[in-house]
């Protein structure tokens, strides 16, 4: 079967020219950041919910914001703190008293773009009642059920540091995180720009440039750029890599890894590859661009033992030997 | 004394003379003399009074006395005198042993004689003189000349003779089979170095075209134009990795750029590289059909790296002409 790529190609081309009206929008207030605005695009463009995860002051959640201000959608913020209720996050049920009925008050996760701001501060029933809808995508409030917009994005963000007072995520509530980025510091330029753009009297702010349609549009060429079997395969073998490391030559991994990857891990390495290239404009994906993905897809889905923890060897640098050893195609 | 006692003890004299004779030689296997009048007594003897010409006979002269072992200073005497034997070694020893609570010293000089020729052969008497500390007098003793017969010589045994024969046979035999072997290993040695030789003379580049040509033969196009594509561009790789140490196949194609930028490979060689394998890439995982003329193309891409790779061509690191040398 011969695939006619040009036609991909062309269609992912025109598809894909919002990109860079984003990227100019969110250039104007955010200084640097670019491995972490393309993640929020993959996540967008692939639906998949994002984890970050960086010291405060990084411009996570400015960097959340310019994205949703640059996308004519709705943004809503969640600060998560230990009194904060399922309720507050889905929503709830209200009596109206003069109306004489109970009515639906929906909550701030019926939006586009929602920030889970520290998520790791609220207790497990209220982030359980936000990855229930992360996955559902839809929430049912008394005996209604209410579908959740389209496009749906959760972006979470915990403070690596801190860690009383926290309820750190729960392994399986994490993996429902398409990817987890972990946010370093600007280097000494980018810090100094960013110094001189934040001190000035009037702050930059992005405008809507791209509307929800156009999203969706992106979303569905997305699904269209053609993954070869060949990369297929080298997407399963990573994954399986990370479950059986002796058969892929990566004895001393054996020991290291509690639990590797779930089959989510590669439907959403195939995803977030698709949508990788569909950023480079190109109507196939390649293996740099699982490549370039992978790290993100993976590093909270590896488990390792507490003997690797104990030689403070991270689950970063597991996936990190896993992807420098299996075969590229 | 009597003329008649006078004439029959002149008479018995000599045939006394000749008994006495005739009986110390066939006793001289034993004592042969013995002065008990003296306080040392000598004895001396041959362990056979009959020998064949090659053998030899041991003459063992023995000296005991009795009570205070200090008293007697025995002198020192010389060597036998011997007919028709030859002296091959001599030795002595001491022995002092208690008999009935006194105490007896006993000095034996040991002589091993070899004949000279078949007949009689003689030791002539031994004289051995001492002083007496005690008296302070001095003594000889005189043992009697012991006749030996020497007879003719015995056979030495064939089976030792044949013994040692194939004991040299053997370590002959031996000896041949090691330096066989030894030579034999060192020609294999030298053959294998020769062929080491042969096998170095061969660069990587040959090796490479050999299996490019193998892989695809350009007169009969191969169908899966794709497959062909794909092998040719991971044999590069793999000449790539050899050659230069590139990253392998767990790198991709970026990261095979990447190490070709960080080694300052000459521009002409980056480029032709990144043509054909990003080119290379689409065709992989696009999934688009391979023409005749893209397998072509590649082929002789690769052909004329490895031709530029065995003449040396390649220039990377400190070798890469800067832009000051292309100005």
């Amino acid at each position: 079967m011969n695939i006619d790529i040009n036609a991909i190609n062309a269609k992912i081309e025109k598809e894909s020219e919002f990109i860079d009206k984003i990227t100019s929008q969110v250039g104007n207030v955010i200084v640097g950041q670019n491995y972490m605005v393309e993640r929020l695009l993959i996540g967008l463009l692939s639906d998949g919910h994002i984890l970050l995860e960086g010291v405060p002051g990084l411009a996570k959640t400015l960097t959340v914001k310019t994205l949703s201000d640059t996308i004519k959608t709705q943004f809503q913020r969640i600060q998560f703190t230990p009194d904060l209720l399922p309720a507050d996050i889905v929503g709830t049920v209200i009596y109206e008293q003069k109306a004489a009925k109970f009515s639906v008050k929906k909550g701030p996760v019926f939006s586009n773009l929602v920030l889970a701001d520290e998520i790791n501060r609220s207790p497990a029933k209220v982030q359980s009642a936000l990855l229930e809808a992360m996955q559902e995508r839809q929430v049912t409030i008394g005996d209604e059920t209410f579908k959740l917009p389209d496009p749906f994005l959760v972006l979470a963000t915990q403070n690596p540091i801190e860690q009383e007072g926290t309820y750190p995520l729960p392994e399986a509530q994490v993996d429902r995180f398409m990817l987890k980025l972990s946010i370093g510091y600007p280097d000494r330029d980018e810090e100094l720009e960013i110094m001189r753009r934040m001190t000035k009297l009037d702050t930059p702010s992005a405008k809507a440039v791209v509307s929800p349609a156009d999203i969706l549009r992106a979303k569905k060429a997305v699904h269209e750029v053609y993954i070869d079997p060949k990369i297929e395969n080298y997407i399963v073998d990573i994954v399986f890599a990370t479950r059986e490391p002796k058969e892929y030559g990566l004895e001393e991994l054996a020991g290291l890894i509690a639990f590797g990857a779930s089959p989510r891990a590669s439907i959403n390495l195939s995803m977030a590859a698709r949508a990788h290239a569909f950023l480079r404009r190109r109507g196939f994906v390649t293996p740099e661009d699982v490549r370039s993905i992978g790290m993100d897809v993976l590093r909270h889905r590896v488990i390792v033992t507490y003997e690797a923890e104990a030689e403070e060897i991270t689950a970063e640098e597991v996936v990190r030997k896993i992807l420098n050893k299996i075969e590229v195609p | 004394m009597s003329r008649l006692q006078l004439r029959l003890l002149s008479n018995a004299l000599p045939l006394f003379l000749l008994f006495s004779t005739i009986l110390s030689a066939q006793d001289s296997s034993r004592i042969v003399d013995s002065s008990m009048e003296a306080g040392i007594s000598l004895n001396c003897r041959v362990d056979r009074t009959e020998t064949p010409l090659n053998r030899t006979v041991e003459l063992v002269v023995s000296l005991q006395w009795s009570g205070d072992l200090q008293r007697y200073d025995i002198l020192a005497f010389d060597n036998p005198i011997l007919q028709n034997f030859d002296i091959l070694g001599s030795g002595s020893s001491n022995k002092v042993s208690s008999v009935g609570g006194v105490a007896t010293a006993i000095r034996e000089y040991t002589f091993t004689l070899k004949p000279q020729t078949i007949g009689m052969g003689y030791i002539e008497p031994i004289i051995i003189k001492y002083t007496d500390t005690a008296t302070d007098a001095d003594f000889t003793l005189t043992s009697n000349r012991i006749p030996v017969k020497v007879n003719d010589p015995v056979s030495e045994g064939e089976t030792l003779v044949w013994l040692l024969r194939l004991a040299a046979a053997l370590i002959i035999v031996l000896l041949a089979f090691f330096v066989f072997r030894l030579l034999r290993r060192k020609k294999i040695q030298r053959e294998k170095l020769a062929q080491e030789a042969v096998i170095d003379d061969v660069s990587i580049e040959d090796e490479y075209l050999q299996e490019l040509a193998a892989l695809v033969n350009l007169n009969d196009p191969p169908k899966d134009g794709a497959k062909a594509l794909s092998q040719m561009t991971r044999l590069l790789r793999r000449y790539l990795h050899e050659k230069f140490a590139a990253p392998g196949f767990e790198a991709t194609t970026g990261e095979l750029f990447q190490f070709l930028y960080a080694q300052k490979f000459d521009d002409h060689f980056i480029n032709e590289m990144k043509e054909l394998l990003s080119a290379a890439d689409i065709v992989k995982f696009s999934g688009s059909a391979v023409s005749r003329a893209d397998v072509e193309k590649s082929y002789g891409v690769i052909e004329s790296t490895l031709l530029r790779g065995s003449r040396d061509e390649i220039l990377y690191g400190e070798q890469a002409p800067t832009q000051n040398d292309e100005n």
